[in-house]
């Protein structure tokens, strides 16, 4: 068996269990820094733990308590508590929970967001380096565990750069000026007359050198004085020389051959293998078993009833998913045996057309010519490649947990309620995952593994197939929407109603994303949610992909009806805002808009301003398409524009847009999910087919220059390809696409 | 439970080392063999019927898809996995997958090499539409595609 969990698997990013800086759990004070951003006065902020704690909870993570996670500073550094069990290399230096530098003059950041494909792996320690001036090749990231001193861990809403932004340099300035003071004192200098470069003190006046591995130990006997710390100052980004650069991802390595451990790669000693038998129906329920056959499968060791159904528990994963096909299961369909997914879309259209009548569509204006639409999306999965998985070992008194999870602090709660041991007793470590979208921000995954770990009194490894993936989804909302505009004698829109039904989903309403970033005088938006038996959740870019299909096809409806150029009316439109104008002519520009196209081709664009948590990204987007002759349409060239603010690192900001724009393809084309029979119909990638290698566009990325804070880039590029990919067949074809997908796999 | 009637032995070469393993049933795919039997666990499963490619590995140097591949049908053909496409990740693909930052979340990319590898080993320089055949079938969640055909021109610019 491959130990390689135990022993670490000589990369760059090891996840053992002693790798954790040991840090005494009581802080002794705080550090304050003044931040200083170009467009934002400077701040001083000193904020006891407890209020830290308290703001995260009355803010829920945002304005604000982002500035304090990293700094939480701990009062007696490399001393560890009794019974702690880490193995500590002497002279190490671990000013916060962030970073670690020892006398080898390896630098160790931790990071406390998940890793799932988007690059903060790379992007966050660059932020904490940047300010310790660390010599980036010394640099190597661990994955943090499930730990409240990393603040609010939840990988979502693309706010992990901006979240950690001011935190985490905060964090390296910290660590640089002790480094500092340590050089000053074994040289008997003044702090004054050192500075730093590429993990080194250098004494100005003599041209001294001291690498950081050589002051470790100095540095962790000096005491965490808060005056000098509030002294502080970061780097203004004209005096960056890591952030804006295209640093090489730390986790490329090991994932060119096959050593990165991803969820489904653990292995413990005596792990067994399981699949469970959910439900198919939707709010169905489990009538009986009989295990007799599936017990009789060579390497099955024993069939157990947890809540979502019955577990298969065997000695490999061949064993567990052949045990469960031989189960013999009697469900209770429930209330929804019947469901369809045209069922659903009628409970919402008739939703958009209670809000309609209600007169919250009818356009202000009474004079001019008036036009409307309704667009219509399905469910959505997230069916990221690693199917969810989880592996839990629940002893007498203790959990352990590997979970590839966006939550990790959610899913240590749930393991401790599931295995009824108290949080503190349970480690959760965080995985490389393969893919999240927002599924992985679930813990019902976790809580399965925690429950038949706890069933079977061993260490056991829950495997989702493809089809229980794609089955038991918390789904992107479908969605039914009514379009209204009233157009004035130029033709240009002077009142516009957007009204939006969607099924109800935790932590996103219907009219999300249905904001209208254009000078109109009169504007609209409605919206209501249907209760429905389909789980639902958050998904990457929430409810926009939703909404901006709709709100942008419609508009360029208004420019064909105007006989206007749809680019012409965007800019018109967005006159005054500068910087929206800027980003809609940058792709207009380097789309080559306006230039011929071959026979057959058409060009669209669609504008995005995506809005999460707390930041706001822009996005525009050209695509040409070329339509064949039975109507086969083929995406040839995406140009996109993005206004990020400051770009941390561009080649990792490249793949997030391209990475978007193609999840957004297989939304546009083939994507959904559909019920009948109150189940969800879709089992594998035949009948939910992703966008492949012979039908990639190319896709062409550019920044807007900003020294801004950086905004989130993982979600905001997805919601304008639809409607860009729709608007380029009207331009071909004149066929307006009023629902999505545009080429369902059942009709190809 | 296990029923000695039922186990086999089986020979397997694997990345040019002979190891036996003990199934319990022969029609076990290959994938499962590699990771919870031997613990090489850079093949992934992703789909389970041969849609994504997540589990490519090569048998005698062609792609194959060993999440349905029994083990009882590999026979005397040389298995290589990602583990075995180098021992220093120095195959020509792997320093231009490093030099072109491919991937993501790089739940795909041992496949994605390995269809890759088996496409050059035959195509020292291929084409674009070469590689739409071969690497059609390996599935990116992540959108990595555009990387991977530039990565495949680059190993085949720079090592022919």
């Amino acid at each position: 068996m491959d130990e390689r969990q135990e022993q670490g698997n000589g990369t760059e990013t090891e996840q053992g269990e002693s790798t954790q800086p040991e840090q005494s759990s009581e802080p002794l004070t705080t550090l304050a820094v003044e931040e200083q951003e170009p467009h934002a006065p400077a701040k001083k902020r000193a904020l006891s733990r407890r209020q830290f704690l308290v703001l995260s909870a009355v803010t829920g993570g945002v304005a604000g308590a982002s500035l304090l996670i990293g700094f939480t500073v701990f009062n007696k550094q490399g001393q560890g508590k009794p019974g702690t069990t880490g193995k500590k290399p002497a002279a190490a230096f671990t000013p916060n929970v962030w970073v670690q530098i020892d006398a080898n003059n390896t630098v160790t950041i931790w990071l406390g967001k998940s890793e799932m494909g988007q690059g903060v792996m790379t992007a966050l320690p660059m932020l904490l380096a940047e300010e310790l001036d660390a010599d980036w090749s010394t640099v190597r990231v661990e994955l943090a565990p499930a730990d409240e001193r990393y603040g609010d861990q939840l990988t979502d809403g693309s706010s992990s750069v901006n979240a950690s932004y001011s935190g985490l340099r905060g964090a390296g300035a910290q660590a640089r000026a002790l480094l500092v003071a340590a050089a000053a004192q074994t040289w008997g200098v003044e702090q004054s007359t050192c500075r730093t470069e590429k993990g080194v003190v250098i004494h100005i006046p003599t041209g001294k050198r001291l690498v950081y591995g050589d002051l470790a130990g100095v540095a962790s006997t000096l005491p965490l004085n808060p005056t000098t710390l509030a002294s502080l100052k970061l780097k203004q980004p004209d005096q960056f020389t890591l952030i804006g650069t295209r640093v090489p991802r730390l986790d490329t390595p090991q994932k060119v051959d096959g050593s990165a451990t991803f969820g489904l790669d653990i292995r413990r000693p005596g792990m067994r293998y399981a699949t469970i038998a959910r439900c198919p129906f939707l709010g169905g329920t489990l009538e009986s078993f009989d295990s007799s056959k599936a017990s009789a499968v060579p390497g099955v060791i024993q069939v157990v009833q947890v809540k979502s159904g019955v577990a298969v528990v065997a000695e490999n994963t061949w064993a567990a998913i052949q045990g469960r096909a031989a189960l013999n299961v009697t469900w209770n369909p429930g209330p929804n045996a019947n469901l369809t997914s045209a069922q659903i879309r009628d409970q919402l259209e008739a939703s958009v057309q209670k809000l309609v009548s209600a007169g919250g569509n009818a356009p202000a204006a009474t004079t001019g010519k008036t036009l409307e639409a309704t667009y219509e999306t399905p469910y959505m999965p997230h069916a990221p490649l690693e199917p969810m998985n989880c592996t839990a070992d629940v002893q007498s008194a203790r959990c352990e947990v590997w979970a590839p999870t966006q939550h990790p602090q959610a899913a240590q709660q749930v393991a401790a309620t599931e295995s009824g041991l108290l949080t503190k007793d349970v480690t959760l470590h965080v995985t490389l995952m393969g893919g999240g979208f927002g599924r992985r921000a679930q813990t019902d995954f976790v809580a399965e593994a925690v429950q038949v770990s706890k069933a079977i009194g061993a260490p056991v490894q829950v495997v989702w197939t493809r089809d229980d993936d794609l089955k038991y989804d918390f789904y992107r909302p479908a969605s039914y929407q009514h379009l209204s505009a009233t157009l004035n004698a130029q033709g240009l829109p002077i009142a516009w109603s957007h009204s939006v039904a969607i099924p109800t989903s935790d932590g996103q309403t219907a009219t999300d994303g249905a904001d209208v970033p254009y000078n109109i005088p009169s504007i609209s938006v409605t919206g209501s949610e249907i209760n429905s038996a389909v789980r639902t959740g958050i998904w990457r870019s929430f409810n926009y992909s939703n909404a901006i299909f709709a709100r942008e096809s419609f508009l360029d409806e208004v420019a064909a009806a105007s006989g206007l150029d749809p680019y012409q009316l965007r800019v018109s439109l967005l006159s005054d805002n500068p910087s929206f104008l800027a980003l809609v002519q940058l792709a207009a520009s380097k789309a080559g808009w306006g230039t011929p196209l071959p026979a057959g081709w058409g060009r669209g664009i669609a504008f995005c301003s995506f809005s999460a948590k707390t930041s706001s990204t822009a996005v525009a987007e050209v695509a040409e398409v070329s339509v064949e002759a039975d109507g086969t349409a083929r995406v040839q060239r995406v140009v996109c524009a993005v206004s990020c603010g400051l770009v941390v690192n561009p080649t990792i900001a490249e793949s997030q847009i391209e990475g978007a724009i193609v999840e957004g393809l297989t939304v546009a084309l083939n994507g959904q999910i559909t019920v009948a029979n109150g189940q969800i119909q879709q089992q594998n990638f035949h009948d939910y087919p992703l966008l492949r290698m012979n039908e990639m566009p190319t896709i062409e990325v550019y920044f807007l220059p900003s020294t801004d804070k950086p905004t989130g880039l993982g979600e905001p590029a997805l919601p304008p390809i639809a409607p860009a990919v729709a608007n380029a067949i009207f331009a071909a074809t004149g066929r307006r696409i009023r629902r999505l997908p545009m080429q369902p796999a059942a009709q190809r | 439970m296990l029923q000695g009637a039922h186990m086999a032995d089986i020979t397997l070469t694997i990345n040019g080392k002979s190891s036996t393993v003990t199934v319990a049933d022969p029609n076990m795919p290959l994938l499962w063999v590699l990771r919870d039997l031997l613990g090489l666990t850079g093949t992934k499963f992703g789909c389970g019927v041969g849609q994504c490619g997540a589990c490519t590995v090569h048998l005698d140097g062609a792609p194959a898809r060993s999440c349905v591949t029994p083990v009882s049908t590999v026979g005397t053909r040389a298995v290589t996995t990602i583990e075995g496409l180098s021992s220093n990740r120095s195959h020509p693909l792997q320093l231009a997958w490093i030099a072109e930052e491919v991937p993501q979340c790089g739940y795909c990319q041992s496949g994605q090499l390995m269809a890759a590898a088996a496409l050059l080993a035959n195509h020292p320089t291929p084409t674009d539409a070469d590689i739409d055949t071969a690497l059609s079938g390996n599935l990116c969640r992540c959108g990595t595609y555009q990387r991977i055909r530039r990565a495949i021109h680059r190993a085949a610019q720079e090592h022919t």
